[in-house]
């Protein structure tokens, strides 16, 4: 691979933890702006629609992470949106960083890189992008 | 607090049985050979379909729990993924992989210690 397809392809993982990151930070702010919480509301809450359009992009992104990069080694980095949304959350919401947090995200982290590893081949278990 | 907790964990459950709906279909699609037979098959719409409730779910939880614990809990997902591919797609449930799914739950437990 060349230095320029190499650095493009890490630009989709690199797009891929934005628009999961964004998909949670939307899903959020949808979440408190919303007086009443019925499905209507929601449908036609933007920050709801903006979360799923992050999901769907990252998705299409993804995909072409994927095309370049086996699963094992483009998976590990996807555990970096949790580190993104605790600092998103702390800087966003006001939610706090605590020791407990990262350590806590640490053995997260190792633990997807050990099931990544082990399941070169395959999709591995809770690939999932909410 | 208890509710949005519940709704979190259904949201985790359904993105962990619409993962391996999405298998099963793309299994059905690589038998019959045919490309579109991969996306165009009912396990895999149902699959979609659960997706869009676990988004809507997951709208309902975020209004009490905060955002960095939802995505914390979302890593159980990787459990109940494991737990089906196992009973419903008879994959190996590997030493490394327990071992795995131990570091993510001691992992969760760490995150939302007070």
């Amino acid at each position: 691979m060349s230095d320029k397809m190499a650095s493009t392809s890490i630009g989709y993982i690199i797009l891929a933890i934005f628009f999961q990151a964004s998909g949670g930070i939307f899903g959020k702010y949808a979440a408190i702006t919303m007086s009443d919480p019925s499905p209507i509301m929601m449908v036609a809450n933007i920050f709801y629609l903006l979360s799923l359009a992050s999901l769907l992009l990252q998705a299409l992104v993804w995909q072409q992470a994927l095309m370049h990069y086996p699963l094992s080694f483009a998976y590990p980095f996807m555990s970096l949106v949790n580190f993104v949304i605790l600092l998103s959350s702390a800087v966003l919401f006001n939610e706090g960083v605590t020791i407990t947090n990262i350590v806590g995200l640490g053995l997260i982290s190792i633990g997807i890189t050990v099931l990544s590893r082990e399941r070169r081949r395959s999709k591995i278990p809770g690939d999932t992008h909410l | 607090m208890i509710v949005a907790l519940f709704l979190a964990l259904c949201a985790v459950m359904l993105t962990g049985v619409s993962q391996t709906l999405l298998k099963v279909g793309a299994d059905s699609g690589v038998r019959s050979g045919r490309f579109l037979d991969s996306y165009l098959n009912l396990p895999v719409m149902t699959a979609y379909g659960l997706f869009l409730l676990v988004t809507v779910l997951t709208v309902y939880a975020l209004r009490d729990l905060p955002l960095k614990v939802f995505y914390s809990l979302t890593a159980l997902n990787f459990i109940v993924v494991l737990g089906l591919s196992a009973v419903f797609l008879n994959e190996e449930v590997s030493r490394n992989r327990i071992v795995a799914i131990g570091l993510i739950v001691l992992g969760v437990v760490v995150f939302n210690l007070p």
